[in-house]
Formats: structure tokens, sequence, C-alpha cells
């Protein structure tokens, strides 16, 4: 309970956020329509997908299904996790088209790519 | 559990000092401050050290903080400069151990157990006559000598971890309970002086 109530809170501040900078998130969700999401399972020291292309202000969930603690780090620093236990969950929503390249900051040759299209 | 049983076995050993290095998991997204709170008092950096006991130079290095995207181990340009700096001065014949997480040669770069710059501070050590590299992170032993280098990687107390390439990834290696102990376990480094009769150096008076 604490964890989903955790997440919750860290989604709401991202969407704060993100309204912040990006208006045409704040329309596309006072018009209704459902903010998408993706999720991206870590296991076997691998993320799922190595690449991983979604719409713009779509929120990315990684969740840590290994026996072994990982992160999820930006390479360029925009987004960092804490160290994610097993079941552990980490949001981050990509209001911005490009390309996202991040890795496990524990066990660096664990990488990923999300491709956010505008 | 196996934390306790660590601590157990430091608390058994009866040494007056106990010195740590941190491996990749004691070092948070956060940054080396709160291992250096409790591990780390009196070293440099993310926790980087050395000391003289016995006449044997013991330098322990951080090869877990500062990783990049698709990379292995990384020591860094300071803590380079620092131990270029440690090692300048002493003789060659002074024997030195080395300790450091992540193995400081590739073991399997698949799995990332290696250390991208060990190559820079195997050049600075490259001078002494007896250099013995101590490494974890594996979880099994594994050994190597190299010029007048040996390496070797010591089991865990923790849980045992697959030969490289020989599972999907190296994650635990789940083993039948009543052979656990037996790929646990710890490493004893003992200081022995050779037999062999010092090399004979002339040198010219100096002014």
């Amino acid at each position: 309970m604490i964890r989903s109530f955790r997440m919750l809170t860290f989604q709401g501040v991202t969407l704060a956020a993100a309204a912040f900078a990006m208006s045409a998130i704040t329309f596309e969700a006072r018009a209704g329509v459902p903010p998408q999401t993706a999720v991206v399972r870590i296991g076997n020291f691998t993320f799922s997908q190595q690449t991983l292309a979604v719409r713009a202000g779509t929120t990315v969930t990684f969740v840590n299904d290994d026996d072994i603690p990982h992160t999820v780090v930006a390479k360029d620093l925009t987004f960092k996790s804490k160290v994610l236990d097993t079941g552990d969950k980490f949001s981050f929503t990509f209001a911005k088209a490009g390309q996202f390249a991040y890795f496990c900051s524990l066990h660096p040759h664990m990488t990923g790519t999300i491709v956010v299209k505008a | 559990m196996w934390l306790s049983l660590i601590w157990t076995k430091v608390k058994s050993a009866k040494v007056g000092r106990v010195l740590y290095v941190p491996g990749e998991h004691d070092i948070t997204a956060d940054g080396a401050n709160l291992y250096l709170e409790r591990y780390g008092k009196d070293t440099k950096g993310d926790g980087w050290q050395s000391f003289d006991h016995k006449g044997v130079h013991f330098v322990g290095l951080v090869n877990v903080a500062d990783l990049k995207p698709g990379g292995m181990g990384n020591l860094g340009a300071e803590q380079l400069r620092w131990l270029e700096r440690d090692l300048a001065g002493r003789p060659s014949s002074t024997p030195i151990v080395v300790f450091a997480h992540i193995p400081m040669w590739t073991v399997y770069a698949d799995w990332g157990w290696g250390t991208d710059d060990a190559a820079e501070a195997l050049k600075l050590l490259a001078r002494f006559g007896s250099v013995t590299m101590l490494n974890g992170h594996i979880h099994q032993i594994a050994q190597k000598v190299e010029g007048h280098i040996a390496f070797h990687t010591a089991r865990s107390t923790a849980f045992p971890q697959p030969a490289p390439g020989t599972a999907p990834s190296p994650g635990p290696l789940k083993v039948p309970s009543e052979q656990l102990h037996s790929m646990l376990g710890i490493t004893d480094a003992m200081f022995v002086r050779g037999k062999e009769r010092i090399a004979l150096i002339d040198s010219t008076l100096t002014i």
C-alpha cells in the first residue's frame, strides 16, 4: 500500500511538472484523453525492451522483477530512480519528443532507450 | 541474515582494524555519503585509501562509483591521480596489495565483470616486484597472473553467482541447500617473504 501511494505521489508531481512545461499535455488531460502508459520490466539483468517507442506524454513504469536491486538512470540524468528492490517500481512521464538513453547505474552494462514521438 | 553472518565473521577475525571498500550496492543513486559515514571515515574520494603494514603497502580502490552507461567498473581520473601520487617514491621492492570490489581485469565483459580504466592503474603498478590484486563482485574464485601481478577474486558470504556465460544473467545461482555453504566463503591472504637471494643492484655515486 505504501509503495503504491508513493508511486501515485511521484506521478502526480511529474504530471504537475509536465503541465508547467508543456501546456499541450494539460490540454490533453482536460480533454479527458486517458493518459498513455507503458511498462518496462527488469529481469535477468536486462531491460525487457532494449528500445521502446512511445508517444509524448506517456508515463513509462519500470518494474524490477529481478532478484537483485537495480536503478533506472537517464544517460543525461533527466531522471533517476532510487535503488529498486525486487518488486519496486519507478515511473517517469516523457513529455518531450526525443531519444532518451538510460541505464542501471549499479550494473551499467544494462542499457535501454525510450524513443518518444511527438 | 547474510549481513549478520558477515558481521560474525568480521568480528571473529580478531583484528584491530577493519577496512572496507564499497561494492556497487553500497553506494546508492544519491552517492557515497551514507557509506562514507559508516564505513569510510578517514578515506578519500568515494572511499579510497592506503596504509602500510609490516612492510606491505595496501591500497583500497573504489571502482563502483560514477559508472558509465554501457561500461563496466570505473576508477576515474581523480582516483588514478591519487594512486599515482600514493605510489610515487615507493621502492619497487615494496610488496603491494590492492583491493577493489569489481575485478581489475576483464573476467567477462558481457556481464560487466571488469574495470574500464583498470589498465591505467596496472601501468602504475607494473614496476613493483610483487602485486596482489584482490577483488570480489563475481561471488566465485577466479585467478590470473600477469607479469608481477597476481589477480584473485573471492567467494561471497551472501550467494554464489554463475560462471561467466553459463546462465542467462549473473543473478544469484540457485543451488541445492546442502551445496550452498561449499560455494560461499572468505579469502585469507598471508604475506610470505620469498626465499630467493635478493637481486644485487650497482649504482654510481651521485653528488
